[in-house]
């Protein structure tokens, strides 16, 4: 059986104060395995970012408990949070986020400032099939290939949990079907837990868990036992 | 609405702002803190010479008529003529025979003098005196009180009747001084009735005129059939031109120091505007979509600067006249006597604070126009990210082993060119400040050691009374083993019986040679006199195109004859402008040698009760004196210290503030892959040292040209080599780099607060 990886217990978030208080999270309470496929789906508002932020240790909870291979992220201070990120979490964002500075090669060996025994940056972006760009600046590539370099940074720290915030909201089908595949992968060959938010719910049909999320309360969790290939949904 | 909205923009970078708010605030506090010196001196001297009819022109001889004066007052751009008397003489023992300047006139035309207190000069009071007021006040003399003068021979004793402020005591120091003692320092104005028929005689006419005095020498020549000693313009009169030079300087400060300042804050607006427009390109495209007119959305963004740099402005101005301004005023018109010295403001302000606000909103135009040139579809979607390509560092042979942070960092500076050169030159101007201002004390000591140390190799200074005989000086140079030393005005020229034009004005220095008072050649090495020679000081020998082996013409003050000597090295001298000679050479010329002054390494003390003495100095006395002199320093000194440490403060904090806004999405994300606060901070730390490097470097031999300047804009009778020990460069770069260092720990708060999750939500 399968080890509790994650676990949101009771988890309560608010922004603002007075009229303009507004419950994000409301009493959420979910557990992710290890290895497990999850997509958090919901409508814009529904608060899955907020249980991504506080699942990858930017965001702290007002009430409940984020646990996480044992240990309480809601309570750790603002170092531990970094080694937490450091350590367990490989981001991949929306929008790349890649330092325009920098070429893909050294996006990705940057992991080594962050991690000591982190995974080779050529390696990493041989993976996903950009050893041939790795000299060009994210400014010279396309967006599916800067979210592959963004992938191939978050693969170099060798991340227990790897979390997707849209990661194919900025991408046309085809190029979010390679990144979308590149993700089931590293979940069903290589045992990383990924969690994906999106508002896309045929991507929820390649997950192994489904938590549905609505105005800051899960609706529903669904277990897919046989998720579809990434080939197999319709974008 | 758009007010609004700019409002909100300046709170929102409020820290760029600000910075601009400051550099203009500064720049006018330096302008109007130091014209209020300079115009208000200007007009207080103005209003001076005009009460008293201040002189052009001053010519000395050894005896002048009614006749002579009657033809020089015939020339036809000369106004006024006065003729007088002037003697050097002794105020009494109870004023410890303090060294008084007496004035014989009968009429009063030009240089009147300016009554202080009690009643005004009268030529026509036979009983009565008139008194330099600052001497009065040293002694705590009152009008009533009987005042007695020796002079040519005669004790002359008056009441005093008021007293009084001449243009030509502006500054005044006593010979035996090393800095201003209003004790032993004043002057007298008399009746010239008060003097006994036969000494009756004019050695002065001064007088007023249209243009430069100096000019119409060929005339008053012909006016007098030659027989006068030579002809002086207010520049010769050194109780009036060192007030002039001060003045200069500090007016070349004003603008120098404006500039500086003024400069930066383009830097910083042209930076921040180019950042605000940039990052306000959706709102433009808006405007813009909406049919705001272009020039509105311009005035709107050029607002930003002109409102920031008007405020910043007009409180540096009132800053400037209330606080710098008026300490300036305090302290100078403590030093100098210039009645009614108050700070002082033109219309000049206004305009510079004028000119500032349109360059910067001009600036601002520059990084704006731009944006706006670009369609309003266009600019309604966001702007493709900066393009990235591979930097000059990268051809560094060591670039593949840099670190994360160096190799982030140069890309970034390639990235940002104008804010590294913002870095930079702010880092290097206040460096050369800095530089100045601890220069300027370097300079000091460095002098004081040459001119105590090298120059002056003796340990007492005995000053003889005009009454000092040869034979009482012989015999006291024989007791002390010492060195007997004449100085006296004289006028100096590269030709033969040259014009006024061509003649400066000087001091002949005449020496034993026995090595105890020595000169020291253009390296600053101390070089004998040798036989048959002078030495002619470097400043003069430059001003008459003169070098080693020319002849050099001379004519004593008494003397209508020219001599010439041949120049046997070039020399320097601190305070001591013109020829030093061997007494044999003088006498060979047929003078003969009067001492003023003997100099040995034996204490004198004991000299002290002589008749024959005027004072004795020891080197201690000296040194000390030469400190206090140099208080006056310590203002401009403290002054340049603080505005170059708000200048590197500013701009290192500016370049920071302007590097974390422009990377806190890459710092966001630095921090959610997991990079602590510190390592983030490295990196603003980091880049800013080397900016602060290279600001420095660029700084350090930058610094010496502008001391100089500085020095020599002290006039020609000072000559300072600037020095800067080795110790004040390390000082001023560790401060540079301290601050840097601080800058940046100043931002550890601030990527502490970094909020990730609006990384999250994606890009602008």
């Amino acid at each position: 059986m399968a080890k509790t990886q994650v676990e949101f217990k009771d988890v309560v978030r608010v922004f603002g104060k007075g009229d303009g208080r507004q419950v994000a999270v409301d009493h959420v309470s979910f557990t992710i395995d290890e290895g497990e496929f999850v997509v958090i789906l919901g409508r814009s508002g529904a608060g899955k970012s907020t249980v991504l932020n506080m699942l990858g240790g930017m965001d702290t909870p007002d009430e409940g408990q984020v646990i996480v291979d044992g240990k309480e992220v809601s309570a750790m201070n603002d170092s531990e949070l970094s080694s937490y990120r450091a350590d367990t979490i490989g981001f991949i964002f929306q929008f790349y986020n890649l330092i325009p500075g920098l070429t893909a090669f050294e996006n990705v060996a940057l992991v080594k400032d962050i991690k000591k025994n982190s995974l080779d940056a050529n390696e990493m972006l041989e993976r996903v099939g950009l050893s041939d760009q790795k000299n060009k600046f994210p400014s010279q590539m396309s967006g599916g290939q800067q979210q592959r370099v963004s992938i191939a940074r978050a693969l170099a720290k060798n991340p227990r949990i790897i979390l997707g915030d849209e990661p194919t909201g900025a991408l046309d089908s085809e190029t979010g079907l390679i990144v979308l595949e590149m993700l089931q992968k590293l979940s069903t060959e290589e045992g990383n837990t990924v969690i994906l938010v999106t508002h896309n719910s045929d991507i929820a049909k390649c997950a192994n868990k489904v938590i549905h999320m609505r105005n800051g309360k899960i609706s529903s969790v669904r277990t897919n036992e046989v998720p579809l290939s990434v080939r197999e949904i319709e974008w | 609405m758009l007010k609004r909205k700019m409002l909100r923009d300046i709170k929102n970078s409020f820290a760029q702002f600000f910075s601009i708010f400051i550099l203009a605030a500064v720049a006018m506090w330096c302008y109007t803190g130091f014209q209020a010196n300079v115009i208000g001196g200007g007009e207080a001297r103005k209003d001076f010479e005009s009460k008293t009819n201040f002189a052009d022109g001053w010519i000395y001889g050894a005896s002048f008529s009614q006749e002579q004066a009657q033809a020089v007052s015939d020339i036809s751009d000369i106004k006024d003529v006065q003729l007088r008397t002037e003697v050097l003489g002794k105020a009494d023992e109870k004023y410890n025979t303090a060294e008084l300047y007496c004035y014989f006139q009968n009429t009063m035309n030009v240089t009147k003098p300016y009554t202080m207190k009690g009643a005004a000069y009268d030529p026509d009071d036979t009983d009565g005196v008139w008194l330099f007021y600052r001497f009065a006040d040293a002694w705590g003399l009152k009008v009533g009180d009987s005042f007695t003068a020796h002079v040519l021979g005669q004790d002359i004793t008056k009441t005093i009747r008021g007293f009084v402020a001449t243009p030509e005591y502006e500054f005044a120091c006593a010979s035996t001084d090393a800095d201003t003692d209003y004790h032993n320092i004043g002057f007298a104005y008399m009746s010239l009735s008060v003097l006994p028929e036969q000494l009756q005689g004019y050695n002065e006419i001064v007088f007023t005129c249209n243009g430069n005095p100096l000019k119409l020498e060929s005339e008053i020549s012909r006016a007098l059939d030659g027989s006068y000693a030579f002809l002086a313009d207010r520049k010769s009169i050194d109780g009036y031109n060192r007030l002039s030079d001060e003045l200069n300087q500090h007016d070349g400060f004003s603008y120098v120091f404006s500039a500086v300042f003024v400069a930066i804050a383009l830097l910083v607006i042209i930076t921040t505007m180019k950042r605000m427009v940039a990052k306000q390109r959706t709102q433009i495209g808006t405007l813009n979509a909406l049919g705001m007119k272009k020039y509105k959305i311009m005035l709107h963004y050029m607002s930003f600067s002109v409102v920031i740099t008007a405020v910043g402005c007009l409180t540096g101005v009132v800053l400037g006249i209330f606080t710098f301004g008026k300490m300036m005023v305090d302290i100078f018109s403590d030093f100098y006597s210039v009645p009614d010295w108050h700070p002082g403001y033109d219309a000049k302000s206004i305009l510079l604070s004028l000119v500032i606000v349109l360059v910067c909103g001009l600036a601002a135009f520059l990084s704006c126009r731009m944006i706006l040139k670009i369609h309003p579809s266009e600019a309604l979607r966001p702007a493709a990210g900066k393009t990235a390509k591979p930097c000059l560092f990268e051809k560094l042979p060591f670039w593949n082993k840099l670190s994360f942070t160096a190799k982030y960092d140069l890309r970034d500076i390639s990235r940002s060119k104008l804010r590294a050169v913002m870095g930079v030159f702010g880092t290097m101007a206040g460096m050369v400040i800095m530089l100045l201002g601890i220069g300027a004390y370097d300079t000091v000591d460095f002098v004081k050691e040459w001119y105590f140390n090298d120059i002056q190799n003796y340990e007492s200074q005995v000053l003889f009374t005009d009454s000092c005989t040869t034979e009482e000086a012989f015999s006291i140079a024989d007791k002390y083993d010492g060195e007997l030393i004449s100085t006296e005005l004289i006028s100096i020229a590269a030709e033969n019986h040259p014009t006024s034009d061509d003649i400066v004005s000087c001091k002949l220095t005449v020496t034993e040679g026995k090595g105890l008072f020595c000169v020291s050649d253009e390296d600053l090495n101390v070089t004998k006199l040798e036989k048959g020679s002078v030495a002619l000081t470097m400043k003069q020998a430059k001003k008459l195109g003169l070098k080693k082996g020319d002849t050099v013409y001379w004519k004593r003050s008494d003397d209508n004859s020219w001599n010439e000597s041949r120049i046997g090295f070039i020399s320097r001298h601190p305070s001591i402008m013109g020829i030093t000679m061997l007494r044999e050479d003088y006498e060979s010329e047929g003078f003969s040698f009067k001492p003023m002054m003997l100099v040995s390494k034996q204490s004198c003390e004991g000299a002290e009760d002589l008749t024959y003495v005027s004072a004795v100095h020891s080197l201690k006395d000296l040194k000390a004196a030469f400190d206090k002199s140099m208080e006056i320093m310590d203002l401009l000194v403290i002054f340049m210290v603080f505005f170059a440490c708000l200048l590197i403060i500013v701009v290192l904090y500016n370049s920071g503030n302007l590097s974390f806004n422009e990377r806190e999405k890459e710092f966001a994300t630095l921090k959610v892959l997991g990079f602590k606060s510190s390592a983030i901070r490295k990196l603003i730390s980091v880049q800013n040292l080397w900016l602060s490097v290279i600001g420095v470097i660029l700084g350090i031999p930058l610094g010496q040209g502008p001391l100089q300047a500085m020095m020599d804009s002290n006039g020609d009778q000072i000559d300072w080599p600037c020095h800067v020990a080795p110790l004040t460069y390390l000082l001023a770069a560790a401060f540079v780099m301290a601050v840097s260092v601080i800058v940046g720990f100043m931002f550890q708060k601030r990527i502490k607060k970094i909020n990730m999750t609006e990384v999250l939500k994606g890009m602008e």
